[in-house]
C-alpha cells in the first residue's frame, strides 16, 4: 500500500514509517501541516495517517480540507488526547479511525492495514466465508463445514468483525471499539473470555482451527493454506 | 484626573445624563404649562374687545354716534387699569373720535404693533384689536395685553430660576445615587484585587436584598468558590500525582539500571520486559488521570443526548457475562426495557463498566454479582450490587478521591483512580452516588436525576454531590 504520514515528531515518524516500511508499503514522511496539506490532496494514497496536532495547520483542519476537496482516502487520526471530544471531532472532521498515542507499533499496523482494505469492505456482502465458516448476514446465520453454528448476539458482531478483517490482526482495542463501542481499557479479560466462547463454538469441533492468536497483537480468522 | 478620564468615569456620565434628562423633563412642563397660560390669557384679552365693542354697540342703540363718540371720550377720560384705544370713522372715512391710527380692516382680532399717542407723547405698543361697523361708521376697538406681557416676562425669570435649580438638584440627586451604586461596585472591584493579589478565600459583601448588584455579588462568590474547589483539588492531585508516580518511575529506573547491568543475558531481557510493562502502566495512570480532568473541566451538559440506558446495561451485561461464568459468578441481569436518560453514552458506559469491574475485581470468585435498573419515583437508578467484603462505613467517603485504595486491595493491580472517574462522571451528569451495606456485600446505587435537568440546574448543582451524600 502506499501511505502517506504526517507527524511533527521525528522519533514517532521515523518509528512509524520504518515498521511500515518493513511490512512492504510504501510510505511517504510528511513534518510539517503544509505539505502534508498538500501532498493529501495531490497524490493518490491507500491510507493517510495523520497526527493531530501540528505547527502551523493543525490534523483537524488538514483533514476537512481535503475532505472537501473530495479526497476519499482512509485517515488514521493520532493524538495525545485520549477523551470523548477528541475522538468525536475527529470522526466529526472525517477521520475514518482514531489511535492515542503513545500505541504498540502492532496496533497501529492493524488498524491501517483494516483502513487500507475499507473499499472492499463498503460492497454489501451477503454472505461472508473463510475456509469453510459461512456467516449469512442476512438470515444472521453461521455455518461451519455445513453445521449452523448457535452464537449469542455479541458473539456473532465479534465474528462478523473478525470476517470483515480476515486475514489482518484484529486488535483487542480495535475489537473493544467496534464490537462493544468501548473506547476505554477494561481492566479485566473480557475480550479474551469472548474471543475463548466463540473458539469453542468454531474451531472446537474441527481439525483446522480458523481463529488464531497473534502474540503480543491480538487476533486473526483466516483458513490454513 | 484628566478632563477625558473625569468624563469617561461612570459616575460622572450617569450624573450628567440623570441632570439632562431631569432638565429635559423640567422644560417638557414649563412649556406646557407656559402655553396654558398664554391660551387663557389671550382669550381673556379678546373677550375684554368683546366686553368693550358690546359696550359701545349698547350705547349706539341707545344715543346713535353721538352717544358712542361720548362714551369713547368718557372712557378715555377715566382711569383704567388696560389701557383701551379706538378709532371711529364715518362712512366716508372721515375721523369721528381717534387714538390708535389705522390699522388694516380683517375679521376677528388680531395683534398689531402701533404707534400711539399718549398725553402728547409718542409710544410704541402693541394691542389686540377687533373691527365692526356700527351704522355707517367703522369702529375699532383695542386692548393693550400688559398683563400678559408682564406674566410672560415673569414667567421667563421663574422658569429660568427653575431650570437653574433643576440643574443643581438633579446634579445633587444623580451624584448621590450613582455614588451609592458605585461605592458597591468598587467593594466588588476591591474584592477582585484582593483576590489577585493572593487573597483567594476573599469574598464579595452581599446586603440580602436581592437586586441585580447583589445577585451579581452572590453569583461571584459562588464562582470563587467553585474555583477555589478546583484549585484545592487540582493542588491535591498534583501532590497526589507526584506521590503516586515515584514509586513506579523509580521502579522503572531500577528495571533500566538491571538490564543495563544484565546486557544480553535472559535475566536483562526479562528486566526490559518488566520495564516496558513498567511504563505501560505509568501511561496508563497519565491517561486515567487525563480522563479524569477532561470530564471535570471540557465537558459540559450542552453535548448531552438521550441515551438508551436499558441498551447499555444489557450491552455490559452481555459483555461481562462470559468473565463472571468463566469465574463460576451467577450474574443476574435485571433491566426493563425503553429506559432512557439524558447524558453522554461514552461515559455513561464507562461509569457503569467500572463499577461492574470494581465488582468484579474485588469479590472472590463465585460469589454473586447483580446489575440492576430500577424506576425510582420520576427518576430511575442502577444499582450494582456484589456479595464481598463491602466497604466500611468510615471508608466510604474516601473511595472516589483519587488514588486512594483501601488497605485491603492493595495487594490487586489499579492506580485508585478507577472510582475518582466514577465519580467525575457522576458529578457531570448530576448523578447521586451512594454506597450501601448489602449485608454482606457492597451496593452502589446511582439516582439518576429526576428529569431532563435544565441549564439554570446543571450550572448551579453543587460541586462535590458525591460527597454530600455519602458523609
Amino acid at each position: 500500500m502506499k501511505i502517506l504520514v504526517v507527524e511533527d515528531d521525528a522519533d514517532t515518524l521515523t518509528y512509524v514509517a520504518r515498521g511500515l516500511g518493513q511490512l512492504g508499503h510504501t510510505v511517504d514522511k510528511v513534518e510539517s501541516g503544509d505539505e502534508g496539506l498538500h501532498l493529501a490532496s495531490s497524490s493518490p494514497y491507500d491510507v493517510i495517517v495523520l497526527d493531530r496536532m501540528l505547527p502551523e495547520v493543525d490534523g483537524v483542519t488538514i483533514l476537512k480540507s481535503i475532505r472537501v476537496a473530495g479526497v476519499k482516502t482512509p485517515v488514521l487520526f493520532l493524538t495525545a488526547l485520549d477523551g470523548v471530544n477528541e475522538r468525536v471531532e475527529g470522526l466529526d472532521a472525517g477521520a475514518d479511525d482514531y489511535l492515542v498515542k503513545p500505541f504498540a507499533f502492532s496496533e497501529f499496523a492493524a488498524r491501517v492495514h483494516a483502513l487500507g482494505r475499507r473499499p472492499v469492505l463498503a460492497k454489501v456482502e451477503p454472505v461472508l466465508k473463510v475456509g469453510d465458516l459461512e456467516m449469512d448476514l442476512r438470515r444472521r446465520q453461521v455455518k461451519r463445514a455445513g453445521r449452523l453454528v448457535d452464537l449469542q448476539p455479541q458473539e456473532f458482531k465479534l465474528l462478523e468483525y473478525m470476517m470483515r478483517n480476515a486475514g489482518d490482526v484484529v486488535t483487542r482495542t480495535m475489537l473493544l471499539e467496534h464490537v462493544w463501542d468501548f473506547h476505554f481499557d477494561p481492566k479485566t479479560k473480557i475480550i479474551e473470555t469472548h474471543m475463548s466462547r466463540l473458539r469453542s463454538k468454531i474451531d472446537r469441533d474441527s481439525d483446522t482451527p480458523l481463529i488464531h492468536t497473534v502474540r503480543g497483537a491480538g487476533y486473526s480468522i483466516y483458513a490454513p493454506e | 484626573m484628566r478632563r477625558s478620564e473625569f468624563l469617561r468615569s461612570t459616575g460622572v456620565r450617569f450624573t450628567l445624563l440623570y441632570v439632562a434628562l431631569y432638565l429635559l423633563a423640567t422644560i417638557v412642563l414649563l412649556v406646557t404649562l407656559y402655553l396654558i397660560e398664554a391660551r387663557s390669557l389671550d382669550q381673556d384679552i379678546r373677550d375684554r374687545v368683546d366686553a368693550r365693542v358690546e359696550e359701545l354697540e349698547d350705547a349706539y342703540g341707545l344715543g346713535g354716534m353721538p352717544e358712542v363718540i361720548e362714551d369713547i371720550e368718557a372712557r378715555r377720560r377715566a382711569h383704567v387699569k388696560l389701557r383701551t384705544f379706538y378709532r371711529l370713522t364715518d362712512a366716508t372715512g372721515r375721523v369721528l373720535a381717534a387714538n390708535l391710527p389705522e390699522i388694516p380692516v380683517i375679521p376677528g382680532h388680531r395683534k398689531f404693533a402701533v404707534e400711539v399717542d399718549v398725553q402728547g407723547a409718542p409710544e410704541h405698543i402693541r394691542v389686540v384689536a377687533r373691527t365692526v361697523r356700527i351704522g355707517g361708521a367703522t369702529l375699532t376697538v383695542g386692548v393693550e395685553p400688559v398683563w400678559r406681557e408682564a406674566i410672560d416676562s415673569l414667567f421667563v425669570r421663574a422658569a429660568l430660576g427653575t431650570l437653574v435649580a433643576a440643574v443643581l438638584l438633579g446634579g445633587a440627586i444623580g451624584a448621590l445615587m450613582t455614588r451609592r451604586f458605585l461605592r458597591r461596585i468598587d467593594a466588588i472591584t476591591s474584592t477582585v484585587v484582593d483576590i489577585m493579589g493572593g487573597e483567594l478565600h476573599s469574598r464579595v459583601e452581599t446586603r440580602d436584598t436581592n437586586d441585580e448588584l447583589d445577585r451579581l455579588a452572590a453569583g461571584l462568590n459562588a464562582m470563587l468558590d467553585r474555583i477555589d474547589v478546583l484549585v484545592t483539588e487540582t493542588r491535591e492531585v498534583t501532590n497526589s500525582v507526584a506521590h503516586d508516580l515515584r514509586t513506579p518511575l523509580s521502579r522503572l529506573g531500577r528495571r533500566l539500571e538491571e538490564a543495563r547491568d544484565a546486557a544480553g543475558t535472559a535475566e536483562g531481557n526479562q528486566a526490559l520486559e518488566l520495564a516496558i510493562e513498567e511504563s505501560a502502566g505509568i501511561l496508563e495512570t497519565f491517561n486515567a488521570i487525563l480522563g479524569i480532568a477532561q470530564v471535570e473541566g471540557t465537558m459540559s451538559a450542552k453535548t448531552f443526548t438521550t441515551v438508551r440506558l436499558s441498551d447499555i446495561l444489557v450491552t455490559l451485561g452481555e459483555a461481562y457475562g462470559p468473565l463472571a461464568d468463566e469465574e463460576g459468578r451467577p450474574f443476574e441481569v435485571d433491566v426493563p426495557p425503553g429506559v432512557e436518560v439524558r447524558g453522554d453514552r461514552a461515559l455513561i458506559l464507562q461509569m457503569l463498566s467500572n463499577l461492574i469491574e470494581n465488582a468484579l475485581k474485588h469479590t472472590p470468585k463465585g460469589t454473586p454479582v447483580q446489575l440492576r435498573l430500577e424506576r425510582a419515583g420520576g427518576g430511575v437508578r442502577v444499582i450494582v450490587e456484589d456479595r464481598g467484603r463491602g466497604i466500611p462505613a468510615e471508608s466510604r467517603d474516601r473511595v472516589f478521591d483519587r488514588f486512594v485504595r483501601l488497605e485491603a486491595s492493595r495487594t490487586t493491580p489499579g492506580n485508585g483512580l478507577g472510582l475518582s472517574l466514577v465519580a467525575a462522571i457522576a458529578r457531570l451528569h448530576n448523578i447521586q452516588i451512594a454506597l450501601e451495606d448489602a449485608g454482606p456485600g457492597l451496593r452502589v446505587v446511582l439516582s439518576f436525576p429526576r428529569s431532563v435537568p435544565d441549564q439554570a440546574e446543571v450550572s448551579s448543582r453543587a460541586p462535590l454531590p458525591v460527597q454530600g451524600l455519602t458523609a
